[in-house]
C-alpha cells in the first residue's frame, strides 16, 4: 500500500511538472528546458528556508513560490525578449545555476530532514493524507485550469502568436508579453510541484535538477504528446510507473537488477528515437511540436 | 576540440548534437581498451579515432539520414535519445564507475598556476592545429565548402548536385574523431566518464555565442577553460565555477549579437 500511495505521488508530482511543461510547448512552442531548474528552485528555496532559517512549511512554500515567480518573470522577461537561440542557451544555464546552488548549499545528496506541517489534523504527517489532501486537489487544480484555458479566448490568442508571430506584432498583439505570461503561468506549475516534491521526499534531491534532466523532461513532453493533458499522462507514466514495472521484473538479482535499470534507458532512448521519425506527434498528441501550425 | 565537432555537425546539419558527449566517452572507452590491449598510446588513441568517426558516419546514415528534411528541433531530439542509449550501453558493458587511466609526471611547474602535464600541451596544440586545419577545410576544400553549402540550404545543394553523401560523411566521421581525440585527452588527463554531458553543454554554448566563426569557437573555448580554472581556483565549489564561466562566456555571446543586430540594422534598417 506505501509503495502504491508512493508511486502515485510520484507520478502525480511528474504530471504537474510536465503539464507546465506541454502548457508552454504546446501552445506557445517555447522549448523551456529550465523549467526542471525552476522545480529544483521551488523545492530548494522551501526546504532551506523551513531547515536553516526556522520559517514553518506554509511560510517557507509561499515564499518559495513567491520568490521563484518573481524570479520567472525576470527571466522570462529578459529571455524571451532576446530572441530563440538565446532563449535556449539561457534555460540550459538556468538549470545548471539552481543545480549549483542546490550542490553547493546542500551538497551532492541534497538537504534532508524536512517534516511535513501538523496541520488538517495531522493528516498531512501520512503519505496517504499527504496525497490526498494536497497532491491531488492541486494537479486537479491544474487539469482544471488547462481544460479551461483550451476554451478560452487566451488559447486562440496563444494559437495565433505561435502560428503567426510577426502577423500577431502587426495586429498589436504584445507577443513577448504573451509569451512571458504563458512562460510564468507554467513557472508557477513548476515551482509549486518542486516544492510538493520535497515535501513528499522530506528534503531536496539535486539529481533531478540537472541539465540532463531538464532534456528528458522536455523528451517525456514530446514522447507522451504535445499540447494534451493525456500526452501529459502518459509522459509521467513512462516517467514513474514503467522504470518500476522494469525494476520489479528484473529483480531477481542484483545483477540481473542493474542491467534490468538500464535496458529501461536504452528503451526510452529507442522510444524516442522512433517517435520522432514514425510518431512525431507523440503517443498522445495533437500536433507536431515543431510545426506552428495545428490547434 | 569537443567543440570543433559539435561545431562541425551544427554548421552542416543544423542541429545541437546533444550525444556529442556519449561519443567522446566513446572514443575514451575505446582508447582505454586499446591502450589496455596495446599498452601504446599513439596506435591506442588512432584506434579511437578510427572507431568513433566510422561509427558516427554509420549513425548518420542510419538514424539520421531518414531525418534530414526534419527541422533541428527533430535531429536535437533524435541525437537525445541516442545520448541515452549510447551512455546506458557503455554502462552496462564497463560498468558505471569513473577510470583514472594515469597520469605521468608533470613536464613543466608553472608559478601560481600549477603543473603542466603532457596531456594539456598535446591538447593545446592539436586544437590550435584543428582550428587551422578546420579553417582551411571549410574555407578552401570542396567537402568543406559543400557542408557549408549543405548547412545554408540543402534544397539548393541537392539542386546544384552536390556529393551529399560524402560531405555528411566526411562530416560526420571528423566529428567523430575530434569528439574521440578529445574524450581521450580528458580520460588520460582526468577521469574517464561513461559520459561527457558536461562537455556537450560547453561545446551548446559557445557554438551558440561563435556563431559561424571557427576561430571566435576557439578563442570562446580557450577562454571558458581559462575562466573554469581561475574560478576552480578562487571559488573553491567546482560547479559554481563552471556556473560562472558558462554565464560569462553566454554575456560576453549577448554583447556580441547585440552588436552584430545593432550593425546589421545599420546596414539593412532589420534586426
Amino acid at each position: 500500500m506505501d509503495i502504491l500511495v508512493a508511486v502515485i505521488s510520484k507520478f502525480l508530482v511528474f504530471f504537474m511538472l510536465l503539464t507546465a511543461l506541454n502548457l508552454l510547448v504546446g501552445k506557445l512552442n517555447l522549448w523551456a528546458f529550465g523549467y526542471i531548474g525552476f522545480f529544483g528552485l521551488g523545492s530548494f528555496l522551501s526546504v532551506y528556508l523551513h531547515r536553516y532559517w526556522g520559517i514553518d512549511a506554509w511560510t517557507s512554500l509561499f515564499i518559495a513560490l513567491f520568490g521563484g515567480l518573481l524570479i520567472a518573470l525576470a527571466f522570462g522577461r529578459i529571455s524571451i525578449k532576446l530572441g530563440e537561440k538565446p532563449f535556449l542557451v539561457l534555460n540550459l544555464f538556468w538549470t545548471q545555476a539552481v543545480y549549483s546552488l542546490i550542490v553547493f548549499y546542500g551538497g551532492p545528496r541534497g538537504i534532508f530532514g524536512f517534516k511535513r506541517p501538523d496541520g488538517f489534523m495531522g493528516i498531512l504527517q501520512s503519505p496517504a493524507g499527504f496525497l490526498m489532501a494536497i497532491l491531488l486537489p492541486a494537479v486537479l487544480v491544474l487539469s482544471l485550469s488547462v481544460y479551461l484555458y483550451a476554451r478560452a479566448p487566451l488559447h486562440r490568442w496563444a494559437y495565433f502568436v505561435r502560428s503567426f508571430p510577426r502577423e500577431a506584432e502587426i495586429y498589436g498583439y504584445k507577443v513577448d508579453s504573451l509569451r512571458t505570461a504563458l512562460f510564468v503561468v507554467g513557472a508557477f506549475w513548476s515551482i509549486l510541484s518542486g516544492i510538493l516534491y520535497a515535501w513528499f521526499i522530506g528534503g531536496t534531491d539535486p539529481s533531478v535538477a540537472t541539465p540532463y534532466w531538464g532534456l528528458l523532461i522536455f523528451a517525456l513532453v514530446l514522447v507522451g504528446g504535445v499540447d494534451s493533458l493525456s500526452g501529459s499522462v502518459v509522459a509521467a507514466v513512462l516517467l514513474t510507473v514503467l522504470p518500476m514495472v522494469i525494476a520489479k521484473l528484473f529483480a531477481f538479482s542484483p545483477k540481473a537488477s542493474f542491467y534490468g535499470a538500464h535496458i529501461s534507458q536504452i528503451l526510452f532512448g529507442i522510444l524516442v528515437i522512433a517517435m520522432v521519425r514514425f510518431f512525431p506527434q507523440g503517443i498522445a498528441g495533437r500536433r507536431v511540436t515543431w510545426s506552428k501550425e495545428g490547434y | 576540440m569537443l567543440s570543433f565537432g559539435f561545431f562541425l555537425v551544427h554548421r552542416t546539419l543544423g542541429f545541437f548534437n546533444i550525444a556529442h558527449g556519449e561519443f567522446a566517452a566513446l572514443g575514451g572507452y575505446v582508447f582505454f581498451v586499446a591502450l589496455t590491449g596495446t599498452s601504446k598510446i599513439l596506435e591506442s588513441f588512432l584506434i579511437s579515432i578510427v572507431f568513433t568517426g566510422f561509427f558516427l558516419m554509420a549513425v548518420e546514415r542510419l538514424i539520421f539520414k531518414p531525418l534530414r528534411s526534419f527541422p533541428g528541433e527533430a535531429l536535437l531530439l533524435t541525437s537525445f535519445g541516442l545520448s541515452i542509449v549510447i551512455r546506458s550501453l557503455i554502462i552496462m558493458l564497463f560498468s558505471g564507475r569513473s577510470r583514472g587511466l594515469g597520469q605521468a609526471d608533470p613536464v613543466l611547474h608553472l608559478p601560481g598556476l600549477g603543473p603542466l602535464f603532457g596531456s594539456d600541451l598535446a591538447a593545446f596544440f592539436l586544437a590550435v592545429i584543428l582550428v587551422i586545419a578546420g579553417e582551411f577545410f571549410l574555407r578552401f576544400s570542396r567537402l568543406g565548402l559543400g557542408a557549408i553549402a549543405i548547412g545554408d540550404n540543402l534544397r539548393w545543394a541537392v539542386i546544384h548536385r552536390l556529393p551529399i553523401e560524402r560531405i555528411l560523411a566526411v562530416t560526420f566521421f571528423i566529428s567523430g574523431a575530434t569528439a574521440a581525440l578529445g574524450g581521450a585527452l580528458v580520460a588520460l588527463r582526468w577521469t574517464l566518464e561513461t559520459s561527457y554531458f558536461t562537455y556537450t553543454i560547453y561545446a551548446f554554448v559557445v557554438t551558440m555565442v561563435a556563431g559561424n566563426s571557427l576561430a571566435i569557437l576557439f578563442l570562446y573555448s580557450i577562454g571558458l577553460g581559462v575562466i573554469i580554472s581561475i574560478a576552480n581556483k578562487l571559488i573553491p565549489y567546482p560547479l559554481i565555477g563552471e556556473t560562472a564561466a558558462i554565464f560569462a562566456i553566454i554575456a560576453i555571446g549577448l554583447q556580441m549579437l547585440a552588436k552584430r543586430r545593432r550593425q546589421s540594422f545599420k546596414q539593412t534598417g532589420r534586426t
